[in-house]
């Protein structure tokens, strides 16, 4: 008896080889776990160290364990569905509530050393030395201050030297200068000090070493180069502020995640120097919501973007399906010949790289040269078009609101007609051919043998599939961001929002393209706005399509 | 089925434990060898870098991942601390908002090396009063003659008009009446090849009296544009003669009046540096240029791209932070030095932002697009510019419209941008 390859390795792949394939692939993934939790714990991200540690064992235990079949099929679709669709949903929910974005994009203690550190600057009209790490002693086997680190600094402009420590800056005699050249050009060392060596310089952290001139002012460098240096912002841990060394100017926490100043010359709203930078995360409750609906410049054009996704997204589903099933009609005789050859050629804008044909598309709809309106450029075109009122001559594909419109609907229309068209092939194949034949003995005639038999057996099995359709075209983000950016841009409203924006691309460009930054706190908060709107509209057509099924 | 013995679970555990531990032992051991310093920089720069340091730097490996331009500043503010670079590089405006995030940190620099480099190089690397990178590389748009088409030089941007216009209406080159295309007016011919952008068409801003922000002692104001200013006001005219001409300036065009320009169809070409190595190549006779003035009295001004290397605030996790910052700021052997800027600058076809080393570069071309910058500004670098960029690019799109029909008029786009701008900053 002859047996098919899965039956063969079925057979083949039992007993012991299939214990060995199973032990080697748990080892290998407990390897990666354990792996993943050593990097984890060291980054403090506990959470995913457990997380890992959980699911690891599950699997582990479902896999080894003899009982519980179901949980072997179960666990790992558990698992990876968790990690890859739960967790960045949640994370998502998360950030929506926050206002995570550019200037705002770390914790608060990160930030309050960032704005202390990046107000260091170099005192004005002061010195910069060149800088020699060196040791007490005879040998170079220092490291910190406490085991004998010194920094020697030469003044660039007089030559001057000097003796760094941690306690201050001390004068060096002019005997105990060591030149490394006869002219004494290039200092070498200080009597009684030793140069460490390239190496270990490399392995030094000489920015840590501050040798304190003043009260708040220190020398500072990076082991080649030092500079007298002064934070200009003071901070008090205390009471939370910053106080400007420059004009006294007090920083409070607005509780918004930023220092804004409470007293002195920047307290105005729109002074450039009122918030200090960087700002932190925090939680803003529903206030990225609020904007939403409050901010006028962020509502007009979202209710606008709003009914151009609902009508493009229904419009590509009801235009991809009549053209799909048109031709699944047409080509449903299995004695046509050449049939199966016509269904290939049929398959190609399916199958050839969407990121592609709508490229080509968008060079094909170039109003001045592209290859359309170059093939309507000619005498007997022109001379129709004149007589309609209001076309256009020649068409702007792109620059214009309506004909951007309908360039989108034609490319998305050659892009998703022959997913209909498969659809539609599998759904009237699987129609019982002694429907149609008893209809026409009853003497129906091949229009009412569709409307009455073959449409609605159709729409029960391609019903699901449509309302799928419509929520992937709602955020169908590649064909508008690639054929027209979304443009032309929306004449009367103050916005990112071109007239072909659909609410996905307008919440990229809102994330994105705003003009400051990265905004992920506010797109989050749209897209769950988003979530909420696909499923207000597919949920109910879903249970529809479902208790047609029941009634059948 | 299968069952399996608590022992050979076990076994398998502890075979998995074995494995990982393996696996974690490269990591182990490269913590006690030398330092690396990681630098993200663009293909352009790559081999620059790598062959600049490959004897590494004060002790420590040099290390270089080469980046798409533009993704090393997205990829900065997410990228995993051990992945991290120590340096970066980068344009100088994303300075105001890369330090608004903390992910720079700000250089002091020496007095020799600020001897070498230009004050607005240097100040288009400040934010907040300090300076956070080492400028390497200066850029900006310039106008490129075909002098074989058009011999002499426009006089004013009305005259580079009609000149563009005669030659391609009678596909005549202007100096020897000889036939450029046959004799036959060329489609699509008098187009410039402008982008509807905030970059390309500042020159044309500035040249009628606009801007993007008020700018006093090098600081850039947010809450005062100057788009639509009061000169841009008078001006405003100008641009409505351009647009009014429904061949000159299209959106969409910009590509195909690019190649139309290689194909010798298309006498003039507004473009940066980043155009240097197709210009080579067609051996086309050329003359670079500024912008002609589009009003008596105002010189149109093209923007200044600073590109350089900034230090992240990842190195001092990496602990080399010192090494990293010597590296950027040092002006004998490290990036600012005469050797480093001109092997950078010119790897990528660019003027090297130190003046001694700029003064050392002997490529014609780079030094032609350089000289057709002076006078010019350093683009914003406050966090805010994009809301310039957004309005400004919109601006422009809609004036110069493909569809004639669907124009906005010169004036009410003006208004709306100035007020678009302003909107953007406050919200």
């Amino acid at each position: 008896m002859k047996r098919s390859l899965l039956q063969v390795l079925i057979s083949g792949l039992s007993g012991v080889p299939a214990r060995i394939i199973k032990l080697t692939f748990l080892a290998l993934l407990n390897a990666v776990a354990v792996y993943g939790i050593m990097i984890a714990i060291p980054l403090k991200s506990y959470a995913i160290a457990a997380f890992i540690a959980v699911m690891t064992l599950l699997l582990d235990y479902a896999l080894l364990s003899p009982r519980n079949i179901p949980l072997k099929y179960f666990a790992p679709g558990t698992v990876f569905l968790v990690a890859f669709s739960l967790f960045p949903t949640f994370y998502t929910i998360g950030v929506a509530f926050t206002n995570y974005s550019t200037g705002h994009a770390v914790q608060k203690r990160e930030a309050v050393q960032t704005i202390v550190a990046n107000s260091v600057q170099q005192i004005p009209g002061s010195m910069s030395y060149d800088q020699i790490p060196a040791c007490r002693g005879t040998t170079a086997n220092c490291s910190t201050a406490a085991n004998g680190l010194v920094m020697i600094f030469v003044d660039q402009v007089s030559g001057a030297v000097a003796l760094g420590t941690t306690e201050g800056l001390k004068g060096v005699r002019e005997a105990d200068l060591v030149y490394a050249d006869a002219e004494k050009t290039l200092l070498k060392t200080v009597q009684g000090y030793t140069p460490l060596t390239r190496t270990q310089v490399a392995n030094l952290n000489c920015s840590t070493f501050v040798v304190p001139t003043g009260a708040d002012s220190y020398i500072q460098g990076d082991c080649r180069t030092a500079f007298n240096k002064q934070p200009t912002l003071r901070y008090d841990a205390k009471s939370d502020t910053f106080t400007s060394r420059v004009d006294a100017s007090v920083y409070k926490d607005n509780g918004k995640g930023s220092y804004i100043a409470v007293s002195g010359p920047h307290t105005a709203l729109s002074d450039p120097q009122h918030e200090l930078l960087p700002g932190w995360m925090v939680r803003n409750g529903f206030g990225n919501f609020q904007r939403i609906i409050s901010d006028k410049d962020v509502r007009t054009p979202f209710i606008r973007v709003f009914i151009w996704t609902v009508v493009f997204a229904l419009s590509t589903v009801l235009t991809t399906f009549i053209l799909g099933l048109a031709l699944a009609l047409v080509l449903n005789k299995a004695k046509m010949r050449g049939v199966k050859i016509y269904r290939s050629f049929l398959i190609i804008p399916y199958a050839a790289p969407a990121l592609l044909t709508i490229l080509i598309w968008s060079g094909m709809l170039n109003q001045n040269n592209g290859i359309i309106n170059a093939l309507l450029d000619v005498p007997w075109i022109h001379s129709i078009v004149s007589l309609i009122p209001g076309l256009p001559d020649p068409i702007p594909w792109t620059g214009n609101a309506f004909w951007a419109k309908i360039s989108i609907l034609t490319v998305n229309l050659w892009l998703g007609f022959p997913y209909m068209f498969l659809i539609a092939t599998g759904a009237l194949q699987a129609i019982p051919q002694e429907l149609s034949e008893a209809a026409e003995v009853d003497g129906a005639t091949p229009w009412q043998i569709l409307r009455r038999i073959k449409a609605p057996l159709l729409l029960i099995a391609t019903g699901p599939l449509l309302v799928a359709s419509f929520a992937y075209n709602f955020n169908n983000f590649n064909i508008i961001y690639l054929l027209t950016g979304g443009g032309p841009a929306m004449k009367d409203v103050s916005s990112v929002a071109g007239e072909t924006d659909i609410l996905i691309s307008y919440t990229y460009k809102l994330a994105f393209d705003a003009g400051k930054g990265s905004q992920f706190g506010l797109s989050s908060a749209v897209s769950i706005i988003i979530f909420f709107i696909v499923a207000a509209m597919s949920g109910p057509t879903f249970w529809r399509s479902k208790a047609m099924e029941a009634m059948n | 089925m299968l069952a399996i013995s608590r022992r050979k679970a076990v076994a398998g555990l502890v075979a998995g434990l074995v494995v990982a531990g393996m696996a974690t032992l490269p990591a182990a051991q490269a913590a006690a060898a030398k330092k690396t310093i990681v630098i993200w920089a663009d293909s352009n720069r790559t081999a620059a870098v790598k062959s600049l340091f490959s004897a590494g730097w004060s002790g420590a490996k040099v290390s270089v991942v080469t980046k798409d331009f533009g993704a090393i500043r997205d990829d900065l503010g997410t990228v995993k601390a051990d992945a991290a670079p120590d340096v970066i590089v980068g344009a100088h405006d994303w300075t105001g908002q890369l330090a608004a995030n903390g992910s720079i940190v700000p250089l002091t620099l020496s007095a020799a090396t600020r001897a070498v480099m230009p004050g607005y190089a240097l100040d288009a690397f400040s934010y907040n009063g300090s300076v956070y990178g080492m400028p390497t590389q200066l850029e900006n748009v310039a106008l490129v003659r075909n002098t074989t088409l058009a011999p002499t030089a426009p006089t004013s941007f009305e005259q580079l008009r009609t000149m563009s216009k005669t030659i391609c209406d009678t596909g005549l080159a202007l100096s020897t009446g000889k036939k450029a295309d046959a004799g036959k007016p060329i489609p699509g011919c008098s187009r410039i090849n402008l982008p509807m952008n905030g970059y390309h068409e500042y020159p044309l801003l500035s040249g009628i009296g606009g801007g993007a922000f008020k700018r006093t002692n090098g600081t850039d104001d947010p809450n005062t544009p100057i788009f639509y200013s009061a000169a841009a006001q008078a001006n405003i005219d100008v641009v409505r003669g351009w647009a009014s001409d429904t061949s000159f300036l299209n959106k969409g065009d910009e590509d195909y009046s690019y190649s139309k320009f290689f194909a010798k169809k298309n006498p003039f070409m507004v473009t940066g540096p980043w155009s240097i190595g197709d210009l080579k190549k067609s051996k086309l006779k050329l003359a670079i240029s500024a912008l002609p003035n589009m009003v008596p009295g105002t010189n149109p001004v093209p923007w200044l791209g600073v590109q350089g290397f900034m230090v992240t605030k990842f190195a001092a996790g990496h602990g080399v932070a010192d090494l990293a910052t010597s590296m950027v700021t040092d002006s004998t052997k490290g990036m600012a030095s005469v050797k480093a800027q001109k092997s950078l600058a010119t790897a990528n076809f660019r003027a090297p932002a130190n003046s001694e080393a700029g003064a050392q570069v002997s490529d014609a071309l780079i030094a032609a697009f350089g000289a057709a910058g002076a006078g010019g500004i350093s683009m914003p670098n406050i966090p805010q510019v994009g809301c310039y960029w957004g309005s400004a690019g919109g601006a422009w799109t809609s004036i110069f419209n493909s569809s004639i029909a669907d124009r906005v008029d010169a004036g009410t786009a003006f208004a709306k941008a100035q007020s678009d701008i302003a909107n953007c900053v406050k919200g």
